[in-house]
């Protein structure tokens, strides 16, 4: 491996860099290919409905869209690396949380989608520029969707009706989210880190994940934090 | 069938590879994506019973104020020809229909400032109607009132107070912030009357973008059924 590797312009270029490379950052742009989708059937589509008020609905409509155009744009940089179909693994297991009120939805947008922006802007200086450019783009959209979140969750959460149910599905989907960074002893993350595919550890981007969430709930929403343990050794299976 | 990524128009072939319908479907999608300023004098006097009126901007607070009623019989519609066309074996038509569509339409949509709330509420309702229609051309549901002002570059907004409200496509890019005049239509009844037109928004061109969109409601592979999923995004 090239201690010395900077960027990669494209895909010609990371498989002149062999196997290693290609198989790393494409189970990246696959795990992307296959959640972005997952989270758009699974939270973005089946929530439209749920919207109370026809202006909550057009932006749900408008955020799934967003979420299947980001699985489409992978997809996109998978065909170009000529990796298999990413679809033959199951989605990770955040999206068994399911969504069955507006409220919920909310708050799958402002802390699952927060892990994501978490995880996209390491991969923002991603060393295979296709991808770096990609998750540059797709930020103003991933931002979106969380300050709607956290903007609409402040509201809920300022409503006694609404409170308790904001704050059981954060402590849910906080705990359900942890894992969405990977094994602490992941040696994938490892590879990822030699050749420039990722700078952060896996515990690095869940701590940044745990900081960020702690200050939503506790600062913006008055809630308090469940106990969750910064490292995960799960399996994958 | 051919896997697109990005389109700026429909591709050849699109309403026969549809099947029946498919020639309406094609024809909304030209229309959309065909661009320029809408003119107020192709707008119908009516929607209905109710009288069309013309919006240059369109606040969040009248938003929230389309008739639910009418909402909920667009929602039904759209239930209901999705599941004719499942049960008619025509799940890959309806997936391509709304994949090209929401390739085509999501671009051309983007709101200009990404930040704008009111742009993306805009974007998605259209987003959402354009669904729609692609789903009940295809299921042969023939009221076309809706996709003929799509097609001419007006948002229908729905009922609000006695009037239909439509305003420009092109509020979906540049959304509340950017319009200098707001001027509601004063029309009311039938007839040829006094009816003013819409803001002067700024169409850009379709397809320039790379922006792609799903079908709403469209089971896009992910499935919600049985998962032991890998907790870990990337190992």
């Amino acid at each position: 491996m090239p201690r010395t590797l900077e960027t990669v312009a494209g895909a010609d270029e990371a498989r002149a860099l062999g196997d290693e490379y290609v198989t790393a950052v494409g189970k990246i742009i696959n795990s992307h290919v296959r959640n972005e989708a997952a989270g758009a059937a699974v939270f973005d589509e089946p929530s439209i409905s749920l919207a109370p008020t026809p202006r909550e609905k057009w932006l749900a409509c408008r955020m799934a869209m967003e979420e299947y155009g980001h699985h489409l744009k992978f997809n996109k940089l998978a065909a170009q690396l000529g990796l298999e179909d990413p679809h033959t693994r199951p989605p990770l297991s955040v999206f068994d949380f399911e969504v069955r009120s507006w409220t919920e939805y909310v708050m799958t947008k402002a802390i699952v989608d927060l892990a994501e922006i978490v995880l996209m802007e390491d991969l923002c200086e991603c060393s295979y520029l296709p991808l770096a450019r990609l998750c540059r783009s797709l930020m103003p959209e991933e931002r979106f969707h969380v300050r709607f979140g956290a903007t609409t969750a402040r509201r809920l959460a300022a409503d006694p009706a609404t409170r308790e149910e904001v704050r059981a599905a954060a402590h849910r989907l906080i705990t359900m989210t942890l894992p969405f960074f990977g094994r602490s002893d992941s040696p994938n993350n490892e590879l990822f880190r030699r050749w420039g595919i990722k700078r952060l550890t896996n515990d690095e981007c869940r701590a940044e994940f745990v900081r960020r969430s702690r200050v939503l709930l506790c600062d913006d929403l008055g809630l308090d934090y469940p106990e969750v343990d910064p490292r995960w050794r799960g399996t994958t299976s | 069938m051919a896997r697109h990524y990005e389109l700026s128009a429909p591709p050849d072939g699109l309403a026969a590879d549809l099947g029946p319908g498919g020639d309406r479907v094609d024809l909304l999608l030209r229309g959309l994506t065909r661009g320029g300023e809408p003119s107020r004098a192709c707008l119908p006097p009516l929607a209905g019973a109710l009288p069309v009126r013309a919006l240059s901007r369109v606040p969040a607070c009248l938003m929230d104020r389309v008739d639910p009623r009418w909402l909920a019989g667009l929602e039904r519609r759209r239930h209901a020809a999705r599941a004719a066309l499942l049960a008619a074996g025509r799940d890959a038509q309806l997936e391509l229909g709304e994949h090209v569509a929401m390739l085509l339409a999501t671009p051309l949509l983007e709101p200009a400032d990404p930040d704008d709330a009111d742009a993306r509420a805009v974007s998605g309702a259209i987003l959402w109607l354009v669904g729609t229609l692609v789903a009940t051309a295809l299921a042969g549901d023939d009221d076309d009132l809706l996709a003929d002002l799509l097609g001419r570059g007006w948002w229908p907004i729905g009922p609000v107070d006695g009037a239909f409200l439509v305003a420009p496509v092109t509020l979906a890019r540049t959304g509340s912030r950017t319009a200098t005049h707001a001027r509601t239509g004063t029309r009311t009844g039938a007839g040829t009357g006094t009816q003013t037109g819409p803001g002067t928004g700024t169409q850009t061109g379709p397809g320039t973008g790379t922006q792609t969109g799903p079908g709403t409601g469209t089971q896009n592979g992910a499935g919600t059924g049985t998962r032991t999923g890998a907790g870990g995004r990337h190992g």
